[in-house]
């Protein structure tokens, strides 16, 4: 078996009092999609921000191509697509100039004219015709923000996607909408894809492989087939939505 | 005794954070000189934050300065009657206002302006996550949102100082010739006479410094600023106050260091 992309090893990050990862182990391989679940302050976008650099842990490794890193991780951040909550457009650029931001900054390799088009052509991907390219994110609806972010995550067509809550906000109709889109451009592109989501439909779309994260390390791991069959625990509780008998509510 | 403790350790929570704070402003300032001098350099984003600086604070600039030159004449006459001084008019605004009033104003009145707005444009950046989006677009954040503003301010906070100066010194030629009675060719002759080449350039070079403040100020308190609407209101205030402060303390050292 090759060699896994990304591996967090033993990670543990605090925030004042609030132990949020406590020695968090998570393995990404090339060419799966994984989503990470749990409950809400669990850790899960806190564990892909240190996947991303953003964030450091307190202990612990990241391993990226089996090599350990620190960040900034620049040449890895380069080769991926990110889709956050929000979508995170530049409220200061029109939609299209936010679509091709990578490809303008690459001036050799594309001219604005070529970027333009190639985020035309992504906008077009999403659902989104021309016609939002030279509006305002401000200006789009909370669903087209994030077809808008999805776009800019898929401008250069990269390897690794990242997608933060992506179906959060969205009506259910959306939800699913969005869910269908992303599971389509991850196998057109044979992505490697890490969602991080507390929606069991968007992750049952997404995802081939679930890792359950609670009390900072990942309680269950197992492959979506896996993931539908599950008849008891708290992920059972989790995945119905049914109230947890283990849990005490803080 | 607890209650002792308690105060005891409020002291220290307290020396501490001031110390945190004031490593932490370090740190950004050293970094922000060290980025000035690297690559890439944004262009476009230095070439909008001119404009929004300079162009559009011309007007509030223009009026304060014309209004307090104007301020300042009548000032000086009515000081300078008791002792028989009132020609020394002309003189006295002009290098009041190059001197002091033009550079210190300005800041000031670009703290107000801009430094709460740069605040609340990063902070309200760091809150919807477009900071982060700029990391995984490859983009160093500080390269990209602070450089351009830091050297637009620093750039055109001295022609904003210049553009003060000479309306300030205008608003006292109004008043010396259109109230107090003088004369417009001895009023211009007297501004001029006794001003000197220093007293121009070390203005200057204080809106320059300010300038540097402003923009600084702005940015880290917009990076450091909480999550929701408190925090980046909070970061906004912080800015001005922030900003005003250091204006005032450095402009008592740099006169001390030009005079």
């Amino acid at each position: 078996m090759s060699q896994p992309l990304i591996q967090l090893q033993e990670i543990s990050k605090s925030f004042g009092e609030n132990h949020v990862l406590k020695k968090l182990d998570l393995t990404l391989n090339v060419g799966e999609s994984v989503a990470l679940i749990g409950g809400s302050g669990t850790g899960k976008s806190v564990a892909l921000k240190i996947i991303l650099g953003l964030y450091h842990p307190d202990s612990g490794h990241v391993l990226i191509n089996g090599e350990r890193s620190k960040p900034p991780f620049e040449g890895f951040l380069s080769q991926i697509g990110m889709l956050f909550q929000g979508g995170a457009l530049f409220d200061s650029l029109p939609v299209w100039k936010n679509v091709a931001f990578k490809l303008l900054r690459d001036r050799k390799r594309h001219s604005v004219g070529e970027a333009r088009k190639i985020a035309e052509e992504k906008l077009e991907r999403v659902g989104l015709g021309s016609e939002v390219a030279d509006l305002y994110p401000a200006e789009l609806s909370g669903g087209m923000q994030k077809r808008a972010g999805l776009a800019r995550a898929i401008v250069d067509n990269p390897k690794i996607l990242f997608f933060d809550e992506p179906t959060t906000g969205l009506d259910p109709i959306r939800a699913a909408n969005i869910s269908a889109l992303i599971r389509e451009i991850v196998d057109e592109n044979a992505a490697t894809s890490l969602t991080v989501s507390h929606d069991m439909a968007c992750v049952k779309q997404i995802a081939d492989k679930v890792n359950f994260l609670k009390g900072g390390y990942i309680a269950w791991s197992g492959t979506e087939t896996e993931f539908e069959n599950i008849t008891e625990g708290t992920i059972y509780h989790f995945v119905k939505g049914l109230p947890d008998p283990t849990e005490v509510e803080s | 005794m607890s209650l002792v403790f308690s105060f005891l350790a409020s002291i220290g929570r307290g020396t501490l954070h001031i110390l945190e704070e004031v490593g932490n402003l370090t740190f950004f300032i050293i970094s922000t000189i060290r980025n000035l001098f690297k690559r890439p350099f944004y262009f476009k984003e230095f070439l909008r934050a001119v404009v929004s600086i300079g162009f559009f604070s011309l007007p509030v600039i223009g009026l304060t300065a014309l209004f307090t030159g104007g301020a300042l004449a009548l000032q000086i006459y009515s000081g300078g009657s008791r002792f028989n001084s009132e020609s020394a008019v002309p003189a006295i605004v002009s290098i009041g206002m190059v001197r002091e009033l033009g550079p210190v104003l300005c800041g000031l009145m670009i703290a107000g302006r801009v430094g709460s707005a740069i605040a609340a444009e990063i902070g309200t950046m760091k809150v919807s996550d477009q900071l982060d989006a700029l990391v995984t677009l490859s983009t160093n954040p500080n390269q990209y949102l602070v450089i351009p503003r830091v050297a637009a301010a620093t750039l055109v906070l001295p022609v904003l100082t210049g553009v003060g100066d000479i309306l300030g010194i205008m608003g006292g030629f109004l008043v010396g010739t259109l109230k107090l009675s003088f004369s417009s060719h001895m009023y211009l002759n007297q501004a001029v006479q006794f001003l000197e080449t220093a007293d121009v350039v070390s203005g200057l070079v204080k809106g320059a410094f300010f300038g540097f403040i402003v923009a600084t100020m702005g940015c880290y308190c917009g990076f450091k600023s909480g999550m929701g609407a408190r925090g980046v209101g909070k970061a906004t205030t912080q800015a001005v106050a922030l900003s005003s402060i250091l204006i005032i303390a450095s402009n008592f050292v740099l006169t001390e260091i030009f005079f």
